[in-house]
């Protein structure tokens, strides 16, 4: 046992007998709950500044007005730490923006798992990953966070396999998605400043991305190389992001960070260079039956593109300093989910 | 031992509604169309008014297309729909 853990005062199988009865009562993810108590809750509303009964915003495809003690059981039964919920309120009032368009990617049979990127002081403060592993298992800001935005939307939003959320396949990213920004040894602004927060704010941006796909160059020495990766992965033919135009996160990690960084590219020439190489025929599409009709000659020398707007191409660092792999994650296949980046209270 | 257990749920807002009244017959009534967006959706429905207009003399008077497939129909839409038809169809192409 660690020598700074104390044994609490109840009986685990009383504890047990709690979890199984959360279990029962159909409100679980398929893990294990936390009871919450009238202490529990209580501490998540006074470390969020906010009274139970406060609007955290309404979602009108679903009929519904999400109130803060909601969200704050949720966030007990997730695991959270109090001083996690300014972070697990901003989500939910990001998934209340209109330009989300929440109902679209929770319902959709494409399954979209909703990812929070966590920026400024309070990703260090709280412990949230940004390094190794940033989106696998052990670290209990990151996995915790991101389970407590899912349980609100099972348990508060109804979207509940089969009922509401119709996905076909679903994502192991939908139990628990949350990872922050490494801001250090960045090559441009971290997102948030981007999209215009200060670099002192604290922010989560949520998005809906529809898969997660690595990008591996071990050989690389400028950004060139990269893009081409990259703009591969967000174009190909089996993404359903190849009709929407709607967005792409990239995560930079490692080498591929520091190589982006010493070239001096500037955010923007990197997005402008992937949206230029993210394209593909129309004879592919055709080929595919993305496309209906007869391949025509022209059909092998006319392009469509992904991606229309080079701020469609979103660009964040995570991950370990040390080696060869970025992320893709294209987004949901409707341009009608927007990410968006809300201000963390605190 | 008083023990709280603590809903994480919130109780699911019904509403009453009716359905409106059924035309008798289809004769000569206004049609609207409801089309979501996706994939062939607006082929099959004006497919279907075109055949509901040779076999029962139907009019299509106006075609909606919505935003996207998850949004509502837009109140100015139904103000529309009120004013100039007696029927709306709606289907889900894909």
């Amino acid at each position: 046992m660690n020598e700074n853990s104390t044994l609490p005062p109840t009986d685990p199988a009383e504890a047990a007998a709690w979890v199984e009865f959360y279990y029962q009562q159909g409100w679980s993810d398929g893990l294990p709950l936390v009871p919450p108590t009238e202490e529990s809750v209580r501490a998540m509303l006074e470390a969020g500044q906010i009274k139970a009964e406060e609007s955290l915003g309404t979602i009108a495809e679903r009929n519904v007005t999400i109130p803060a003690e909601k969200v704050a059981i949720n966030a007990v039964m997730a695991g959270c730490l109090p001083e996690y919920f300014p972070v697990v309120l901003a989500a939910v009032r990001g998934l209340c923006r209109p330009e989300f368009h929440y109902h679209n990617p929770a319902t959709s049979t494409g399954g979209s798992a909703l990812t929070l990127i966590v920026n400024g002081p309070i990703g260090p403060a709280l412990g949230i990953n940004a390094t190794h592993n940033a989106f696998g298992p052990g670290f209990r800001p990151n996995a915790t966070i991101g389970r407590a935005l899912r349980l609100v939307m099972l348990n508060v939003l109804n979207t509940r396999p089969g009922l509401l959320d119709k996905a076909t396949l679903g994502s192991p990213g939908k139990y628990a998605f949350c990872f922050a920004e490494n801001e250090e040894n960045h090559p441009w602004q971290p997102l948030h400043v981007e999209r215009g927060f200060r670099s002192g704010d604290s922010t989560v941006t949520l998005y809906a991305s529809n898969t997660l796909m690595g990008v591996y160059n071990q050989l690389a020495s400028t950004p060139e190389p990269l893009l081409l990766e990259f703009a591969d992965a967000v174009c190909n033919l089996a993404s359903p992001n190849v009709y929407g135009f709607n967005q792409s996160l990239l995560v930079l990690a490692g080498e591929h960070a520091e190589i982006v960084k010493h070239s001096g590219w500037s955010r923007r020439r990197v997005q402008e260079g992937v949206i230029q190489q993210a394209r593909r025929s129309v004879a592919d599409f055709k080929r595919a039956g993305r496309l209906p009709g007869e391949i025509r000659p022209e059909d092998e020398t006319t392009w469509r593109y992904v991606m229309r707007d080079p701020d469609d191409v979103l660009i964040v660092c995570a991950g370990a300093q040390g080696g060869s792999w970025s992320a893709c994650l294209p987004g949901w296949g409707n341009k009608w989910t927007r990410s968006v980046t809300e201000l963390v209270r605190v | 031992m008083r023990r709280t257990v603590f809903d994480p749920t919130l109780p699911l807002e019904t509403q009453e509604f009716a359905y409106a009244p059924r035309p008798g017959s289809f004769q000569g009534i206004r049609v609207g169309l409801v089309e979501n967006t996706k994939f062939n959706s607006k082929e099959l429905l004006c497919k279907v008014a075109e055949r509901l207009e040779q076999q029962y003399g139907i009019r299509l008077v106006s075609v909606n297309r919505k935003q996207s497939s998850g949004h509502t129909v837009s109140q100015e839409t139904i103000s529309l729909f009120r004013q100039q038809v007696d029927i709306v169809l709606a289907g889900v192409g894909d």
